[in-house]
């Protein structure tokens, strides 16, 4: 379990227990937490001697939390001053200290890690420049601590193994070009009449097809029907997102444009293997223009294109790039040119230098498939399966220098250090750069100018898609469902242009290395004309997303964002017990205990029934007990009201006029969404010290231990010095102990339940 | 999670006897209780050796009598005591019960060992009057040995077996020596059909002698505990406390 | 009845279930091999979980013993199958308390489902209990192609926690085949489909074999390289390695297997083109593949994960948008109860609909489903309080003319699932001493 450090408070006199400590206990906690009456199981009175604060720093820690956030007392009992909660909070916090000082850090130890799907799917792109999309083929990964990049978690079945076994075959063979296509093509039709293909815009159909082989396809799109007059028009087509082909629509000899009264147009493109999202529609349709809206959907007014079809594979006369990169000689001419071609990719597949011994136990696959009667070439085929299912590949293992004794810290090597650091903002495999620094021994020295570069290269991408997907929970909008019913507008379109809005705005942050306050305040977010509409801003037209600045206070932060405000609600409605628990455990780091099973959760249902919402909650939390937690997230989660179950603002609520006032249990008030976010930025250092949590989990791959605290805090008081820009985080992550030492794992022992 | 100090809940004490038969049971029950309804244990479960439908059903009528939690009923199916004797048969006379075939009761070694696993360790104790059939067969039980050994703090039975793993006490006639508590009906009044009472309507001169409830005493306020008539006479046929609702948030 | 129809050489279209029929294929095996062959037939289990508790009002059945009257309204759909199933009551999972553990039933419910033990309450060094069909696959997994075949219909949640401090391994996965090593579960029809039919269906037998003994000479090399890695590991890494190792034997395990036999099964279906949209659709799609591999006798041994444990997936299918999770804490409000009871007699109708599949799917004088012990059934009994004794289940088939099926039986208070579970392992002739927290066998399946 990891809990929060303690803030950095003024620092006062350090009073002796007795005089700081006890009193307040006794006062403030003893009157429900003694030995008769144990609220919450609680029982203050061992915490009323100095030693515990040492004995029980657990139990302590919890207290501190629960103390400091306000939590404790409860509402409607009396509060101590302000400043004796300081000096407790000062007192145990130079205590704490003071014995941390005396204990060497220890770095912890990763567990060996297995690719998970996301790493697996951007090693093999980096290593052949061949795609394929691991998460269509291999069973979901587990995650851990939020993250799915986590070593004890990610464990290896057999289903696993064998999709492995049968993945490394078909893209060493895809690699090589060798990769058998069937005798005859095949033809797949996707048409609207078999619901197959989507209309997505007036002018713009979709369908989903999984091409099995790579390979030329031709492919045919449907335009049925006729349009009088009107100019040649640029016919589109697209796989997922990247437009691939364009081609001018030529006007016919009748005058009419295209469709005649129904013409397929055709042409032939490479496309690799892999499910795809296929896209065919005009561009800049002048036509469009001259229809009213509310006939743009009509068939009979607006045909629209209502077939793609997809006739192949053929074989690609052109050389594929990944085979041309491989075969730098003729494997046909000898042993010598094998062994160069497998010790340079087993280097880079391997993120480290492989000996001759190795690269000749890889070369005997070649003998192996000529003794079968096969070329070299099959045979190299052989060896890079082999390569691509040894834990070699599949596995990042960090070696212990110590193995006997866990006490003695050491730093990771060159090449591990070039795998973590790849790991950790590519989510991928090193790049030769890195390799060759490794080899050189001087990447450990030039660290800060990689992570720079690092940064700036177009993989980091990765660090928004699997950071921020999964710390604020963004990837869940490819699993939440909105009900049609009630948000009419959620489509496809619009939760890509969620997700994309807060993938952009992580991307932005990072990049021009803002404060971290700017994920709570900022005054620019990233739309499209999708999203845009659906937060009723004008002026954005077009697929594209551009950086917007934002004029009103509706919106502003992460926390204003569709896709936040979307994963945090229910399919029918929102739920400010769940917008409150997200900022807890996402913003502040600190998830509220669940409820007992057998207390009725809050009665959410009664929106316009029974009077607001939000009298029915606050009746509830006239029980102590429910209101110690709900007093803060039911606070925040009203904060947000504004905005709907697709983060949609509006005024009132089931008629009942949104009220997001609130008191956060310090006492800091706030009049609306926009004034939270003043509240909440104007105050970090909870937000900061779990930001930096997360991200050291994420960047090692592994929970934290009691251990990191200190590091975790070390951290962000440095980045506090830097104002909390950005990439002060990652630089100083990748600076820390933990990143750059281990030591050998200790024996673990079954905890006793006392 | 739990740690040092002061996060401790109650002591859970297991209730095994051949119940129904002796109006100390029924007294020592009643007492055991009393003490859960302070807060000072949990019943943590009630077993009866005596193959006898009444008899686990006089147990449902305590566990309900006292407020406490409510909870499967551990029934030996085989062996000795399945008649119903005057006492039992006085005590369960025009009582509601649910429990009416077997399929309503528990395997006793299992229910114990089960009910054991939810309390820490060195926080459970055992006190088993009559014959120790259900302590053996919980023994027998392969997953329930290392549970008993971490959790049963101590065993008070008058019949224990001999490879029990944890520190017994023997409960005799003798732990009784000197103790000359009478419980009366009206003591039980609180109540409108308290088996006790019932039982000494009908058994006025029902034999006792004491060393159950002095076992309770010892089970739950340590073997140091000193107990005289006049603590039996305030706890034993006391009416239960309201119950204050404890819940545990755990993190 | 399984249509069987000769595969198609051009593409098949059919709406959302489009397919795509296997390009051409030599040597095709009847499906219906085990079916043909004479002699006893194989019996085989397989387990259904649904989450989040059922509705018990609408489940049990009023009386003991025979199913005479009408069954409850979420048993509804099986009234035609009321013969052929047994519903056990009383059976509990002390694991899935929380004893010391706090909250988090979800998590413990099914993470020891079928091993009968309390999972570790942890986010990462997770640690269960070998569930009993990982047991019965070691014991008699080799007789067939596959050991075990795991399914689901419903992808991971990818971020966030999955119930209060349990790692969500535990929620994701029904089959455990070491304290450590969850085995994920299959949820796209057309990967389960490429499983059990195989990808080089297209290749020639020769190709093949050729294939095979690549294979097997690369997991040689791997195995080798892995044995010298692991020699100064730290405890952990090398369990991670191991279960590497123990997957890789299971691979030349299957390889040995398909030596003997590698002879392409025709499904008498087409490749599905990846999961369908509608449940009823994916839950036909998965079982209907799960039938042809117990006819072909392709495996024994299946679990079946339906849905995740606190999921919130709304069943727009039956006009249902709220979440199944928070529907389940129902306050005792009727007209969520309502819900909730619609929910579970929508998964009872799948099921239903697989069990008449198995019982047309015909095996000499009787049926696939006579010589199966179908289990459905739930971690919780009631999903408001979450509550783990009297867990809804019942056997659907005989286990081979074992089980007296058309009954109720009730067991005592409190007694173990794994009573059960040791009773069903007997009759998968796997036999084992002690089990998870059974007390004993479970008795009484076979009598009348």
């Amino acid at each position: 379990m990891v809990c929060l450090g303690v803030p950095a408070l003024g620092y006062g006199q350090a009073h002796d227990f007795s005089g700081t400590v006890k009193p307040l206990l006794t006062k403030s906690c003893s009157p429900c937490h003694n030995d008769r009456n144990a609220s919450g199981s609680v029982n203050i009175l061992p915490f009323t001697a100095a030693g515990s604060i040492h004995e029980a720093r657990e139990d302590w820690e919890r207290i501190v939390n629960k103390v400091r956030s306000g939590e404790m007392p409860p509402k409607g009992f009396p509060r101590p001053e302000q400043a004796q909660i300081e000096q407790l909070l000062s007192f145990v916090k130079a205590e704490w200290d003071k014995a941390d000082a005396k204990v060497p850090q220890d770095p912890g130890r990763v567990t060996a890690r297995r690719l998970n799907r996301v790493e697996y799917t951007n090693t093999i792109r980096d290593l052949f420049g061949v795609e394929f999309r691991a998460d269509q083929d291999f069973p979901t990964d587990d995650s851990g601590h939020g993250f799915d990049n986590i070593g004890d978690v990610l464990t290896i079945s057999p289903l696993l193994m064998e999709k492995y076994l049968n993945a490394a075959e078909r893209i060493s063979a895809r690699a090589l070009g060798l990769d058998p296509l069937p005798k005859k093509p095949i033809e797949i039709e996707l048409h609207s009449k078999d619901k197959r293909i989507r209309r997505v815009a007036p002018s713009l159909i979709e369908g989903t097809h999984r091409v099995e082989w790579d390979g030329e396809y031709d492919i045919e799109i449907g335009l049925p029907g006729e349009r009088a007059s009107g100019k040649p028009v640029a016919l589109g087509f697209w796989m997922d997102g990247k437009l691939l082909h364009t081609q001018l629509i030529e006007t016919k000899p009748s005058g009419l444009v295209y469709f005649n009264p129904y013409s397929a147009e055709r042409f032939r493109l490479f496309l690799p293997a892999g499910e795809h999202r296929f896209r065919a529609g005009f561009m800049d349709d002048e036509f469009l223009k001259t229809l009213p809206p509310e006939d743009l959907y009509k068939d009979k007014k607006n045909k629209f294109l209502n077939m793609i079809k997809l006739v192949g594979p053929f074989a690609t006369k052109q050389e594929p790039a990944s085979r041309k990169a491989l075969l730098t000689c003729d494997p046909a001419s000898g042993t010598a040119c094998i062994e160069k071609i497998l010790g340079g990719l087993a280097r880079r597949a391997w993120r480290r230098p492989v000996t001759t011994a190795e690269v000749k136990s890889l070369a005997k696959f070649v003998g192996l498939a000529k003794a079968e009667g096969q070329t070299a070439e099959q045979g190299l085929q052989v060896a890079m399966t082999a390569m691509l299912v040894s834990p070699h590949f599949l596995f990042r293992i960090e070696r212990d220098l110590y193995p006997k004794d866990p006490s003695r810290t050491h730093a990771i090597t060159q090449f591990e250090m070039a795998s973590r650091l790849s790991y950790f903002l590519w989510s991928s495999m090193p790049d030769e750069e890195l390799l060759r620094l490794a080899e050189k021994g001087t990447l450990k020295d030039s660290l800060d100018a990689q992570v720079k570069r690092m940064q700036a290269d177009g993989r980091s991408a990765a660090l928004a898609a699997n950071f921020a997907g999964q710390w604020l929970e963004t990837r869940n909008l490819n699993s939440v469902k909105p009900d049609p019913k009630k948000f009419p507008e959620w489509n496809p379109e619009l939760r890509d242009a969620m997700q994309e809005e807060t993938r952009l705005f992580f991307e932005e942050v990072l990049r021009k290395n803002l404060t971290a306050r700017t994920f709570l305040d900022a005054n620019f977010t990233f739309l499209n004309e999708t999203l845009a509409k659906h937060y009723q801003i004008e002026g954005v037209s077009g697929p594209d997303f551009r950086r917007v600045d934002l004029k009103s206070n509706q919106r502003g932060g992460v926390l204003t964002h569709a896709s936040v405000l979307t994963v945090s609600s229910y399919p029918t409605r929102t739920s400010p017990v769940i917008r409150g628990k997200y900022i807890l455990q996402n913003i502040f780091g600190a998830p509220p205990p669940p409820p007992p099973p057998d207390v009725p959760l809050l009665d959410e249902e009664k929106v316009g029934s029974n009077g607001p919402l939000r009298k029915q909650l606050e009746q509830h939390r006239t029980n102590a007990m429910c209101a110690s937690c709900h007093n803060r997230m039911d606070t925040l989660g009203f904060a947000l009201e504004n905005y709907d179950g697709t983060g949609k603002w509006r005024e009132k609520d089931g008629g009942f006029d949104v009220d997001a006032s609130g008191t956060l249990p310090t006492g800091k008030a706030f009049a609306n969404p926009a004034e939270l976010r003043m509240v909440l930025a104007g105050d970090m250092t909870e937000f900061a010290q779990n930001l930096t949590e997360k991200m050291l989990t994420y960047a090692l791959g592994r929970g934290l231990e009691r251990f990191d605290r200190r590091t975790v805090t070390g951290l962000r008081e440095k980045w506090a010095g830097d104002d909390y820009r950005f990439q002060t985080l990652i630089f100083e992550v990748v600076k820390s102990l933990p990143f750059q030492t281990k030591r050998a794992e200790y024996k673990k022992q079954e905890v006793a339940k006392k | 999670m739990q740690t040092a100090g002061g996060m401790r809940l109650p002591m859970g004490v297991v209730f095994d006897a051949s119940f129904g038969d002796s109006l100390d049971d029924l007294l020592a029950l009643s007492l055991l209780y009393l003490l859960d309804s302070k807060n000072e244990c949990r019943v943590a479960a009630m077993t009866t050796t005596k193959p006898n439908l009444g008899s686990a059903g006089l147990y449902e009528v305590y566990q309900k009598l006292y407020g406490g939690r409510p909870m499967a009923i551990g029934m030996c199916t085989s062996g000795q005591g399945k008649e119903t004797g005057s006492l039992l048969a006085a005590a369960v006379e025009g009582q509601t019960i649910s429990v009416k075939s077997e399929i309503d009761t528990a395997e006793p070694h299992g229910l114990i060992r089960n009910v054991l696993q939810a309390y820490h360790d060195g926080n459970a104790a055992i006190l088993s009057t009559g014959p120790g059939g259900n302590l053996k067969d919980l023994l027998g039980l392969p997953t329930a040995l290392p549970v008993v050994k971490s959790k049963v703090k101590v065993l008070y039975a008058a019949d224990a077996p001999a490879n029990w793993p944890t520190p017994v006490v023997k409960v005799t006639a003798e732990m009784g020596a000197g103790l000359n508590y009478q419980p009366k009906a009206e003591d039980f009044a609180w109540a409108e059909k308290h088996p006790v009472a019932l039982a000494l309507a009908k058994e006025p001169n029902a034999k006792l002698n004491r060393a159950a409830m002095v076992a309770v005493l010892k089970v739950v306020r340590g073997a140091e505990f000193q107990v005289t008539d006049a603590v039996l006479q305030e706890l034993v046929a006391a009416k239960p406390a309201p119950r204050q609702r404890m819940r545990f948030f755990g993190d | 009845m399984m249509t069987r129809k000769a595969l198609s050489r051009r593409t098949m279209l059919r709406g959302a279930g489009a397919a795509i029929a296997l390009p051409a294929m030599d040597a095709m095996a009847p499906a219906l091999r085990a079916s043909q062959l004479p002699g006893p037939k194989p019996v085989r289990m397989a387990f259904v979980y649904v989450p989040n508790g059922i509705d018990m009002r609408n489940w049990t059945p009023a009386a003991d013993g025979p199913l005479t009257a009408e069954l409850p309204r979420i048993l509804k759909p099986l009234e035609p199958f009321k013969k052929d199933i047994t519903i056990l009551s009383n059976l509990t999972h002390n694991g899935g308390r929380a004893l010391l553990d706090g909250a988090g039933d979800h998590g413990r419910c099914c993470g020891g489902y079928l091993s009968g033990v309390q999972p570790r309450k942890t986010f990462v060094d997770i640690k269960a209990g070998i569930s009993m069909d990982q047991i019965v696959a070691n014991q008699i997994g080799s007789k067939t192609r596959f050991a075990s075949l795991e399914l689901g219909l419903e992808d991971a949640r990818q971020a966030g926690d999955c119930d209060s401090g349990y790692s969500c391994a535990y929620t994701n996965n029904l089959a455990w085949r070491s304290e450590t090593q969850p085995l994920p579960p299959i949820l796209d029809p057309r990967v389960l489909f490429e499983r059990l039919f195989g990808t080089g269906a297209e290749l020639s037998p020769e190709a093949r074999a050729q294939r095979a003994k690549y294979r097997r000479s690369i997991l040689d090399f791997v195995m080798g390289d892995t044995r010298k890695l692991e020699a100064d590991l730290g405890p952990t890494d090398r369990r991670k390695l191991d279960e590497y190792l123990s997957s890789i034997r299971s691979i030349e395990q299957q390889l040995e297997r398909a030596e003997k036999d590698n002879s392409i099964i025709n499904p008498g279906m087409d490749k599905p083109y990846g999961v369908p949209a509608d449940f009823a659709e994916h839950f036909k799609l998965m079982t209907n593949m799960i039938t042809v591999a117990f006819q072909a006798d392709l495996s024994r041994v299946v679990t079946f994960l339906v849905t995740h444990e606190g999921t919130s997936r709304p069943y727009r299918e039956i006009g249902i948008a709220d979440g199944h999770h928070p529907l389940t804490h129902h306050m005792n409000k009727p007209e969520l109860i309502e819900k909730v009871t619609q929910i579970n007699t929508y998964h009872a109708q799948q099921f239903a609909g697989w069990v008449e599949k198995l019982k047309a799917a015909k095996e000499g004088d009787s049926n696939v489903l006579e010589n199966s012990m179908i289990v459905y059934g739930a971690g919780l009994s009631d999903g408001n309080r979450h509550t783990h004794e009297d867990l809804p289940t019942l056997i659907a088939g005989n286990g081979g003319g074992y089980i007296k099926s058309g009954r109720r039986i009730t067991a005592r208070r409190e007694t173990p699932m794994s009573n059960l579970f040791l009773t069903m392992m007997d009759r998968m002739g796997v036999q084992v001493d002690h089990f998870g927290d059974a007390t004993g066998r479970l008795a009484g399946l076979d009598l009348a």
